[in-house]
């Protein structure tokens, strides 16, 4: 296994196939960025980074039953693995602590 | 309704392209995303834009993981395209000595190639730097009757024609510093190479400045601009601008500026530029005197030949007078032509040279590359039976073409790596040898990078057409029973090709040997008058100018010194031009001037036709008496000169003639070089303007004369140094164009020779493989070792004899063309035995060559190749 290291748009994208649970695959993951965080990213880079994230276990993959849409193509979806939790978890988790600690003073300046 | 759906379908290439790239296990999902994207996008924006969009996120999925890998490719063509390296490779190591001198041989031919590229480019970039390059030119005056040439213009033109004409945008006047004094404190050193000209040569010959201000820097009097060498030299690592400089003893001058020591080619060279206003002599305001060089920057949008009309109407109506009608045209002359096409005051123009070299060079490639190609073509034919299996077991022809292609390709561009990678140990050699000052670096020179590389493609599609195409297309049966029909006999490709070669070869080695013959001539032909021996001392300005005759008087007291003279001219180019009336003559003729001392004719060994030298204690010679060479007698129709009367011009607008008599008429010498053929001259004994000491020395003289002769010198004149040379070595210098050339032709023809000899015994070893059979058949029947030897040359005789009878007419005829620039040169007739020892040798070096084949093949046991059938 990959390091377990999670990258800013490894995160990012992490959470969105929490978020979208059962239907995150290339696309609909692609669309839920540019919704909440206004980031358009091209097709490819998402699927690199679900296959990253796929390798380092934090999610894992099945494909779709055939669909009308897409020439009859089948989807590739993704969902959260409990090691992709624990390691969002974590990252909330630190960012919360640094956050907490920055002091008032070190505002408004 | 079905164009609509064309429409709105995603461009199909980009679908296959995405299948041929893609990984299988990824293809569904990605093709299937970009898909949805694709039809997503209908909905918002035009069919275009989001066919655009497509490809453009096919090409984005185009990345390492998910490109198929090699397992997944059909595989049969890596695993030949290994075979063919492999066979390449086993091919190469299986006669290692052919392989060897097959690729020394293209080897050679590449290296010489690009020496010659580089040269050729070096020559051709002179002043093409310069930034107006297209409207810099050089003004000449060219004669009417006699067509000649002068690059040589009077100070006040530039700038009258400049406030004149509008075309002119700006002018510089160029004049030689001459030997020069440089001091800086205590040291004193000879600097040469000097220029002085108008702050404005900056701008038109594009030259920069490392330090001081182009603009600015030579607007003053006294003002100089030098190279980093001297900088370095006189003043360490200070800060050279806004030192001084004392020059030639008198002014000071202050330096305003410092240029790089290496300069882009150009035909003016120059180590330190005076400005302008720093030089006065008398002829600076001069109309008529012409010493200077002008230069014109004309308007982007004025004709060139528009200004030649207007300046030569300038110069007719300034200049014409009832008794001379004025005889000259203005030619404007581009400054980038001057290094390869100045044919000016009687110069052989450079482009004759540079196009031999180019002919060599092009010459040794050829031979190298037709070496290649008759090599792998002849070496091919040994591979019949692998062509054959390779055809029986299923071998299709475009497979067998692709495989002698690449075979050829990889060995061509293994020598091309290797040709760039150890280029530069060459350069040196070479540069020494053309006495230039060139370098290559692989990406400087992408040109020439790209040149050789269409070389090197076409070489080894050529050498790898014969077996690739002629080779593939027999049938597989034949070439398996190694009897091929049409192939292996007559060979008239190899042969033709085997011919131009030694054409070649053998008319290099012609033309090298009459080069050394021409040159030799030059340098030991009779000139006129003694140059042996002759030390000479240029004066310039110093205090032993002052003090000439005592000067000389003095040294000639010396044991070891013969004789003494004073002249004004030093002699290979140093005559001055002149109109001179005389007797019976309608209009004054231009004739070469010199002035002499009475000791001059002793001095140098002229003889005399009749009459006398000039005698010193004969005041009238001083005024007015002239001694004349043959060639003024000739062009002035005259049986005898003695007594005859005429005039020299003078300055004076009242008597603008200064008549004497002719006392003496010396025999031609050639006071220039043989190039040039002797014109009229007329020689006056004006002692005061003489500047330079002939010193003849007594055979054997040591060099101890020199230090007694500096001595003399330093105790008239302590502040310069002495300077000297001997006129023999200077007048060799002369030469240094042929002695070049001859030394270039000698290496080019050499390596010709070597390539072609290389050629040649390959191609005896073929054809010795070829008749193994036939030889042990008449071996067996008693054949002699001289009997095969001869039926062994025969063919190769043909080959040598054609390529003789080619190569001496043609040679023989470029030759006479190339002679015919000299004024003194060698007959052809009369050097007969050149070629015919040329040819001699040829067939020598061939003879010698097939020998060790032909021999090789008669003590082979004749069982070794009839046992096999």
């Amino acid at each position: 296994m990959k390091g377990t290291y999670l990258g800013e748009f490894e995160e990012l994208v992490l959470l969105t196939v929490g978020a979208l649970y059962d239907e995150a695959y290339g696309v609909a993951v692609m669309d839920e960025i540019k919704n909440e965080s206004g980031r358009g990213v091209n097709i490819s880079a998402i699927h690199s980074a679900l296959r990253r994230l796929e390798e380092k276990g934090f999610v894992k993959s099945t494909m779709g039953g055939a669909t009308n849409e897409r020439g009859g193509r089948r989807k590739r979806y993704f969902v959260l693995t409990s090691y992709g939790k624990k390691a969002l978890d974590e990252a909330q988790s630190l960012r919360m602590k640094l956050y907490e600690r920055i002091p008032n003073i070190a505002l408004g300046n | 309704m079905s164009r609509q759906k064309e429409d709105i379908s995603p461009p199909k290439w980009a679908d296959h392209f995405l299948k041929l790239y893609c990984r299988e296990e990824f293809l569904e999902e990605i093709s299937g995303d970009v898909h949805e994207l694709f039809e997503v996008r209908l909905g918002e924006m035009p069919p275009g834009r989001a066919r655009r969009k497509f490809i453009w996120d096919v090409f984005r999925f185009l990345r390492w993981s998910n490109i198929k890998r090699t397992k997944r490719l059909n595989s049969n063509n890596i695993i030949m395209l290994r075979n063919y390296f492999k066979i390449t490779r086993r091919n190469l190591l299986k006669d290692r000595g052919y392989s060897l001198l097959n690729i020394a041989g293209l080897y050679i031919g590449f290296v010489c190639m690009v020496l010659t590229v580089l040269y050729l480019s070096h020559e051709l970039s002179f002043d093409k730097h310069l930034q107006r390059a297209e409207d810099t030119y050089r003004l000449l005056g060219v004669s009417n009757t006699t067509g000649g040439k002068g690059n040589e213009s009077a100070a006040p033109w530039g700038p009258a024609l400049k406030d004149q004409f509008p075309e002119i945008e700006d002018y510089t006047r160029i004049i030689g510093h001459g030997a020069s004094v440089f001091q800086v404190d205590n040291n004193r050193f000879y600097e040469n190479g000097g220029i002085i000209a108008d702050a404005s040569i900056l701008k038109l010959f594009s030259v920069d400045l490392l330090q001081g201000d182009k603009a600015s820097a030579l607007l003053e009097p006294n003002q100089v601009v030098i190279k980093e060498r001297l900088a370095k030299k006189y003043f360490g690592d200070d800060n050279p601008i806004g030192k001084v400089i004392r020059i030639d003893n008198e002014k000071l001058y202050t330096v305003t500026g410092v240029l790089a020591d290496k300069q882009k080619p150009s035909h003016l060279t120059f180590d330190f530029i005076a400005s302008f206003d720093s030089h006065d002599s008398w002829f600076k305001t001069d109309w008529f005197i012409r010493n200077y060089q002008t230069f014109f920057l004309l308007n982007s949008d004025a004709e060139a030949s528009d200004v030649e009309s207007k300046l030569t109407a300038f110069f007719k109506e300034r200049f014409e007078t009832p008794e001379t009608p004025f005889d000259n045209h203005v030619e404007l002359q581009q400054v980038s032509e001057i290094h390869l096409y100045d044919d000016t005051a009687d110069q052989t123009p450079q482009i004759g040279k540079v196009r031999l070299v180019g002919v060599i060079g092009g010459f040794i490639l050829i031979i190298a590359l037709v070496n290649y190609v008759n090599l792998v073509t002849a070496r091919s034919a040994k591979r019949f039976k692998e062509v054959g299996v390779r055809k029986s077991i299923g071998a299709r022809r475009r497979q067998l073409q692709a495989q002698f292609l690449i075979e050829n390709i990889i060995v061509c561009f293994s020598v091309f790596v290797i040709t760039m990678a150890s280029f530069n140990l060459f350069m040196p050699g070479f540069n020494s040898l053309m006495n230039s000052d060139l370098s290559f670096s692989l990406f400087g020179d992408v040109q020439l990078v790209g040149i050789m590389f269409l070389v090197t493609l076409l070489v080894s599609l050529a050498s790898g057409f014969y077996p690739a195409f002629i080779l593939s297309s027999l049938n597989p049966v034949n070439l398996i029973k190694n009897n091929a029909v049409g192939l292996g006999g007559k060979n008239y490709l190899r042969k033709s090709l085997t011919t131009l070669q030694f054409i070649i070869s053998v008319a290099l080695i012609i033309g090298t040997s009459l080069v050394y013959k021409q040159l030799q001539y030059m340098l030991n032909k009779d000139v006129g008058f003694d140059k042996e021996q002759v030390v000479v001392v240029p004066l310039g300005s110093s205090e032993v100018w002052r003090n000439k005759n005592v000067f000389a008087e003095q040294i000639r007291n010396f044991s070891e010194v013969k004789e003494v003279a004073l002249t004004a001219n030093q002699i290979g180019g140093g005559d001055w031009g002149m109109p001179f009336q005389y007797e019976g003559g309608e209009r004054p003729l231009n004739v070469r001037f010199m002035s002499i001392d009475a000791a001059y004719g002793e001095t140098l060994g002229l003889k005399l036709v009749e009459g006398r030298f000039f005698k010193e204690e004969l005041k009238t010679d001083v005024e007015s008496s002239f001694i004349v060479n043959e060639a003024f007698l000739q062009a002035v129709g005259w049986g005898s000169g003695i007594g005859k009367r005429i005039e020299m011009p003078t300055r004076d607008s009242e008597n603008p003639w200064l008549p004497g008599k002719i006392v003496g008429v010396v025999k031609d010498f050639n006071f220039r070089s043989l190039h040039t053929q002797i014109s009229p001259m007329v020689i006056a004994n004006k002692v005061d303007w003489t500047s330079t000491l002939f010193i003849k020395l007594n055979p054997g003289s040591t060099d101890k004369v020199l230090t007694d002769l500096a001595e003399a010198w330093k105790a008239t004149e302590p502040n310069i140094p002495f300077g000297y040379y001997f006129l023999d070595e200077k007048l060799a210098e002369q030469y240094v164009a042929e002695t070049r050339l001859s030394k270039m032709a000698t290496t080019f023809g050499a390596i010709a020779i070597v390539l072609a000899c290389i050629g040649l015994f390959s191609l005896a070893t073929y054809t010795a493989e070829q008749k193994m059979k036939e030889v042990s058949i008449r071996k067996v029947m008693g054949a002699s070792l001289n009997q095969i030897w001869l039926l062994f040359s025969r063919q190769f005789m043909v080959i040598i004899i054609v390529s003789i009878t080619i190569a001496i007419p043609i040679s023989l005829y470029y030759l006479d063309g190339w002679l015919s620039e000299f004024a003194y040169r060698i007959e052809i007739w009369q050097n007969i035995q050149i070629p015919v020892l040329a040819s001699l040798a040829t067939v020598f070096v061939a003879m010698l060559t097939i020998a060790i084949q032909s021999i090789r093949l008669a003590k082979s046991n004749p069982v070794k190749f009839l046992r096999s059938e």
